[in-house]
């Protein structure tokens, strides 16, 4: 894909993103986010939320993924100080559904920054989509951030427009 | 692109936004106990040399340049696991290091004690351990007895010490607590007091953690400390203490201790309610959800209790004598992982932090032990000892090691105490049997604090109880077991045939 499209060619401007500051609850980060679903046109897979910290500076991203992560009842978690096998629990996950009313409601007036995932890696405007594909096939990442000159935060690029790109490349005659 | 607009909850969006630089946090507590085990070491080890011990018959005993490193070494240990300075198993790194580069031993000598039976037993019950967890044994297990002990609160906590007491004989009792903890968790969530701490989570998490050290002193599989016990003992005194000798010993003791600690529980944190309504409905969905016994769990049943009949039988049948026990226990690693029950996945998960702990403290008794330090320190200690009835001094060593136990991990205690109170009961004429149960009952049950073993941490994560609470409860607790000891020890012990007073 030598001559494929760039990371510059495919991604968002930051202000099409929902974002949000790190001191908001996960409820309200829900809230964000169901707002944003009503605005199919812009993004209607609102694959992550960016968190910003009060000076304006990226902290990371919250995915639907960590907002449900951060709402399920700690039996549900591995004990961090036991050095076992983590274990599947579908059985005990039926046990959740009880704890709506009072647990999970609680949960999510815990603060987003418990539950957001750090801005660790980045792309530049013009990488290859491929290394874009690469860090989120490798570190499950279901968007990036892009940025220039290793510090400055230009915009987003998502899966869709990763796949989009690269699958192109591959049914294109 | 799209409009600038300012987004909820934060500022008007400077002209340019950048990405937030990373804070790095210096853990000063941390280096100070680094180097706090450093000067302890060096302070030792560089000091002009000490008296020698005088036994009560006037002999001497000098301590060496080399048996005063272990002791230098012993203490820059002691200081980095009860702190945790650096991963528990790397201090047992450093261990074999310092032996090595201070000439305490030689490397050959440090580093094989890393890898000598007793950790391979270790490796082998872990993986049992890892076995159980991966086929839903465990889970399969926990949730029958929720379903026979039915929703009254007092059963549920009855249930839960006698399962996790139980798993405990099986696997280590690290691996039965974590086990056993979501589903602790799942029946507290149903209590229906939320977060908000009650007598039935403390009865439950506290009553967890201390049954799951009662239960694993049953046998050689609920903790490293046993085989590595065992493991000293034989090195010391020529002797190897069975599977089937063991529990002989400890099945007892163990059950009337998990019985004690339910009562207790019972009397002192006695639930609010009676019953957690709704519980059965709850767990029959649950055993749904495991279907019927697969054909990877009887194979593990079949394994495990293989192995366990070999090991017990051999002390009946003289022709399974020479196996060796840890060949035995490894026998079932290797049919788990040739049948595929386990893989590759499986082996990268086994907790080499742990094992390693073991190692060093298999590595620091035995260099205790070998330098002479272990003698030296005994020898001064034996005049507090001098005059008084064995049982005292039986009792004062294993209030010693229950002391040490909830300082350091349990297999650390053993590995200081047994080579020093060995010595020591040799002068006054006991059995060194009496001295190996009697460290084992109380090596493994830390009720006090909750460094002393990881169920202790784990039970804590439950957040029903505070450190203090722990301790105010392990007060009376560690009380209760000093006398159920000092009772097995004048009537049951020898009953059961244990040799008390040497010949």
């Amino acid at each position: 894909m030598s001559d494929g499209k760039l990371v510059k060619d495919v991604m968002l401007g930051i202000f099409e993103y929902p974002h949000i500051p790190y001191w908001f609850s996960i409820e309200q980060a829900i809230k964000v986010v169901k707002a944003s679903f009503i605005q199919p046109e812009k993004h209607m897979d609102p694959l992550a939320v960016l968190v910003f910290d009060e000076k304006y500076n990226l902290l990371g991203t919250v995915t639907l993924k960590d907002i449900l992560r951060g709402l399920e009842p700690t039996f549900l978690k591995q004990p961090a100080k036991a050095q076992v096998l983590e274990e599947e629990k579908t059985g005990l996950a039926v046990v959740w559904d009880s704890l709506f009313k009072e647990e999970s409601k609680k949960l999510a007036q815990k603060p987003v920054s418990e539950i957001m995932v750090p801005a660790k890696h980045f792309v530049d405007p013009g990488d290859p989509v491929t290394k874009a594909a690469y860090l989120m096939i490798h570190f499950d990442l279901p968007v990036l951030p892009v940025i220039e000159d290793k510090k400055k935060f230009v915009g987003i690029v998502r899966m869709v427009e990763v796949f989009d790109a690269i699958s192109e490349e591959i049914i294109k005659e | 692109m799209a409009e600038k607009k300012r987004p909820e909850g934060l500022p008007e969006p400077p002209p340019e936004i950048y990405v937030a630089k990373e804070k790095r946090k210096i853990n000063w507590k941390r280096i100070f106990f680094i180097f706090l085990g450093l000067a302890f070491f060096f302070g030792i080890y560089f000091s002009p040399a000490w008296p020698d011990a005088v036994d009560p018959m006037g002999k001497h005993f000098p301590l060496s340049k080399e048996a005063k490193g272990a002791i230098a070494l012993f203490m820059m240990a002691g200081i980095w696991w009860v702190f945790e300075v650096v991963p528990i198993g790397v201090t047992s790194i450093a261990i074999g290091v310092f032996q090595a580069i201070f000439a305490i031993r030689s490397a050959k000598d440090a580093f094989r004690d890393f890898m000598d039976p007793s950790v391979m037993f270790i490796f082998g019950s872990v993986v049992v351990g890892l076995a159980f967890t991966k086929t839903g044994l465990t889970k399969r297990l926990a949730y029958n007895m929720l379903n026979v002990v039915g929703e009254r609160t007092s059963m549920i906590v009855l249930g839960a010490l006698v399962v996790t007491a139980g798993l405990a004989h099986l696997m280590a009792h690290t691996a039965a607590a974590a086990t056993v903890f979501p589903i602790l968790l799942a029946i507290n969530a149903l209590y229906g007091e939320g977060d908000k701490p009650t007598n039935f989570g403390k009865s439950l998490f506290i009553g967890m953690a201390y049954a799951a050290g009662a239960g694993s002193i049953v046998t050689f599989l609920g903790a490293a400390r046993g085989p590595a016990a065992a493991g000293m003992f034989k090195e010391f005194t020529g002797r190897d203490i069975g599977f089937f000798e063991l529990t002989k010993y400890m099945f007892l003791v163990g059950w009337i201790m998990v019985f004690l600690i339910w009562v207790y529980l019972m009397v002192f944190l006695k639930p609010e309610k009676k019953a957690i309504h709704g519980l059965k409905d709850k767990v029959k969905t649950m055993m749904k959800e495991l279907g019927p016994m697969t054909g990877q769990e009887k194979f593990v049943i079949i394994c495990v209790l293989a192995v366990i009949c070999v090991m017990s039988l051999q002390s009946f049948v003289p022709a399974l004598k020479p196996l060796d026990r840890s060949a035995i226990m490894l026998c079932s690693t290797l049919l788990f992982f040739l049948t595929g029950v386990l893989t590759i996945k499986e082996l990268e998960e086994i907790p080499w932090n742990i094992i390693l702990l073991f190692s060093g403290a298999m590595s620091i008794g035995f260099c205790l032990w070998k330098t002479g330090a272990a003698q030296w320190l005994a020898v001064n200690w034996l005049v507090m000892f001098q005059q008084a009835p064995w049982i005292v001094f039986v009792l004062a060593i294993a209030t010693f090691v229950l002391i040490m136990t909830n300082f350091i991990m349990n297999v650390a205690a053993i590995a200081i105490s047994l080579p020093v109170s060995l010595v020591i009961a040799n002068y006054l004429g006991v059995a060194p049997d009496v001295i190996l149960y009697a460290s084992l009952v109380t090596a493994g049950m830390p009720f006090l604090l909750l460094i002393g073993a990881a169920p202790n941490a784990i039970a804590y994560q439950s957040g029903q109880f505070t450190p203090g609470e722990f301790f105010k409860h392990g007060i009376p607790m560690s009380i209760i077991l000093i006398l159920v000891l000092a009772v097995f020890l004048v009537t049951v012990w020898p009953l059961l045939g244990m040799p008390i007073l040497l010949k």
